[in-house]
């Protein structure tokens, strides 16, 4: 019946939440069809999801930032916290920790990684004090696998607490997963669960379907863990930011082989060649492309690189001058 | 947790249709999913009007008194028929239960399949699996309790939209409709920016403050009849309220992705809250357990992920009272089982 700024300040806080919402008027869309699930495998899904869950839902949290709220999962007993880089934006930001049992604490942002949406937050430390928390997965995850999502959708309600989903995996990619928990915005952030309890994606976006729902994988954490810790902002293929190598390049399982050298870049001048296997930068292995990206990003341009490269089974060192991006 | 294929599809409603005529002479626990989704099948059934289905209604006796979502039906006009087997019957209005937002009815019968119920049946814990009954197999849906069982706190009803304010003219008939909001029950009842509103539930309007207090004393969910003026003709409109929510967060994506939502989603004693996104056309079928037995009754449809179900103890006791008053007062009058039907818009609803 009235009308007032908060209208425009929810639809900011709540767009702001979602890096992609695709429009559906599904007429009558509903999920969670039954299919062929037997009852016994049902009742040990679900003593495996309660079995840990008071556990993880002491470890989930809801992430308050000046923008709005988003969710996040303790994974050390320092306070270190996994979420999605879109809920904070950029490094050394404060932001307020909610726990499950209301208690509320400071945090800092650390680095975040904007291709895949992982980000880093740490709470500020008290002598002595251990927080909740759970573990990231690292063994295998296939598509059809039992997991289970938790956050604060909508933002945090205390008498509701925080909500529980359970699905599958239905895609696994390298820096996303999808599954059919489904998500809104305030669970961006959130930890997705495989039944061990350990953390195997982290809620980053939605699509139209009920099945369009995006998880960071624990991949780009890994890879990027060191720099994520330092507070670095790892922006996508490091455009505007770096010395520029000119090279096309992927992962071998060697090190990174050079796919293509643009004509007049610093890798032509340097004599990098097509099939050449990138096996260290500056001494530090390269056993995958982003590795060898977040490298050559925290490199300005003008600086000197050594390189390692495998050439038709000779080891060839080389030394690049990094040119700037045109 | 995926759709199904349609071979599996036509299966399911094969073993629907066989389970429908072996359940009344079994109370085993279930063996299968498919074979709990055909039994919850058959006790739960379709509500139509001469528009066509509008919902269901879950068999609480095997003498045949229902319930389902009362709100949802409150405004439809006619008749209801229920649809029994291949007969399509009218269903006696009983009584409403306005505080759970239940509507009773009653259809002849003497063994009909019922679900089982306990009025002090426990609640359902975090992660336990339900599943959520349709009047086919195949509408059957799967989910868990996702957060705490608790009350929903009343808030007031509203109509989406923004007012002029038309104090600046005494003199101007009615109030101007400045803004509608998307997905609201204004939109819904098909009203415009420009419309004139003349009359709210009864009374003339002349300021904003005429229409907000003509809104605000009927619940969420509940039915407001309207005449407005449109380009100098006058039109009658009517719409069910939704609550403020939408007004406090019109954006609220959650609220149209992947489907209708509920128009009365709060108020309620007690809630238990489940990841199962319903079609708001299954509200008032019958949620359960594993084991098949009656966990509560769905009533809201929340977001693009959230139902609400009042748990049996919600309003067991008050069914059951209402059912053995129903029952002595028919065996006083002598009255048929199949005497005429009132419209459900007509059945005793809150002031």
């Amino acid at each position: 019946m009235h009308c007032s700024f908060r209208s425009f300040y929810w639809f900011t806080s709540t767009a702001l939440w979602l890096l992609c919402v695709v429009w559906s008027y599904a007429p009558d869309a509903t999920a969670g069809l039954v299919r062929d699930e037997s009852l016994a495998e049902l009742r040990d899904v679900q003593q495996r999801v309660q079995a840990g869950l008071d556990r993880s839902i002491a470890a989930t949290v809801a992430v308050q930032s000046p923008f709005g709220v988003g969710s996040g999962v303790v994974v050390n007993a320092d306070g270190l916290i996994l979420t999605a880089a879109h809920v904070f934006s950029k490094p050394g930001k404060e932001v307020d920790v909610i726990f499950s049992d209301g208690s509320t604490v400071k945090a800092t942002t650390l680095g975040l990684h904007e291709q895949s949406d992982a980000g880093l937050i740490q709470i500020e430390q008290s002598a002595d004090q251990e927080w909740p928390f759970v573990e990231m997965d690292s063994g295998p995850l296939d598509e059809g696998d039992w997991c289970f999502a938790l956050g604060h959708p909508g933002g945090v309600d205390e008498q509701r607490g925080i909500v529980l989903r359970v699905g599958r995996v239905l895609e696994n990619r390298r820096y996303k997963v999808k599954s059919d928990c489904e998500l809104l915005s305030g669970d961006s952030g959130g930890p997705l669960f495989n039944l061990a309890g350990k953390v195997i994606g982290i809620h980053s976006f939605i699509g139209g379907e009920f099945s369009d729902n995006y998880h960071v994988s624990m991949e780009p954490f890994r890879s990027h863990w060191a720099a994520m810790l330092d507070r670095k902002l790892i922006t996508r293929s490091g455009h505007g930011q770096g010395g520029f190598l000119g090279v096309g390049s992927s992962s071998h399982p060697d090190g990174v082989i050079i796919r293509k050298v643009l004509e007049g870049t610093a890798a032509r001048r340097a004599g990098i060649q097509v099939g050449d296997i990138v096996t260290t930068v500056d001494g530090q292995p390269v056993r995958e492309y982003g590795t060898f990206n977040d490298i050559l990003k925290q490199k300005a341009p003008g600086e000197k690189v050594d390189f390692t490269v495998l050439r038709q089974e000779e080891t060839v060192k080389l030394t690049v001058q990094l040119g700037e991006r045109k | 947790m995926i759709r199904r294929s349609g071979r599996a599809t036509l299966m399911a409603i094969a073993v629907s249709l066989f389970l429908a005529a072996a359940v009344t002479t079994t109370r085993a626990a279930s063996e299968s999913l498919q074979q709990l989704v055909g039994e919850g099948a058959s006790r739960v059934l379709g509500i139509y009007s001469a528009d066509g289905r509008l919902g269901v209604a879950t068999t609480v006796t095997e003498d045949g008194y229902l319930v389902t979502k009362h709100s949802d039906l409150a405004r439809v006009e006619g008749f209801l028929e229920v649809k029994v087997g291949r007969r399509y019957i009218q269903p006696r209005v009983v009584d409403v239960l306005p505080e759970v937002d239940l509507l009773v009815l009653k259809i002849p019968g003497k063994a009909l399949p019922s679900v089982t119920w306990e009025a002090d049946a426990r609640s359902a814990e975090m992660g336990q699996w339900l599943v959520s009954m349709g009047a086919a197999a195949e509408e059957a849906a799967l989910g868990v309790v996702s957060a705490r069982t608790r009350q929903i706190a009343a808030k007031k009803a509203a109509l989406g939209i923004e007012l002029m304010n038309s104090e600046r003219d005494p003199t101007a008939q009615g109030v101007t409709i400045a803004r509608v909001f998307p997905a609201s029950p204004a939109e819904r009842c098909g009203l415009l920016p420009r419309d004139i509103l003349l009359v709210v539930h009864g009374k003339e309007v002349s300021s904003p403050r005429d229409v907000i207090a003509a809104i605000t004393a009927l619940p969420p969910g509940g039915v407001l009849e309207l005449e407005i003026a449109r380009a100098g003709r006058r039109l009658r409109k009517t719409a069910s309220l939704s609550d403020t929510s939408i007004l406090e967060a019109p954006f609220d994506f959650g609220r149209y992705l992947n489907g209708r939502t509920s128009l009365r989603n709060v108020d309620f004693p007690e809630v238990i809250q489940h990841d199962t996104a319903i079609d708001p056309a299954l509200l008032g079928g019958a949620l359960v357990d594993l084991e098949g037995r009656l966990v509560g009754i769905n009533i809201a449809r929340v977001n693009r992920f959230t139902t609400f179900a009042l748990p049996v103890r919600t309003f067991g006791k008050a069914l059951e009272a209402v059912i053995e008053a129903d029952r002595a007062s028919r065996r006083g009058l002598g009255v048929s089982l199949l005497s005429p039907a009132g419209p459900v818009g007509s059945a005793k609803s809150r002031p």
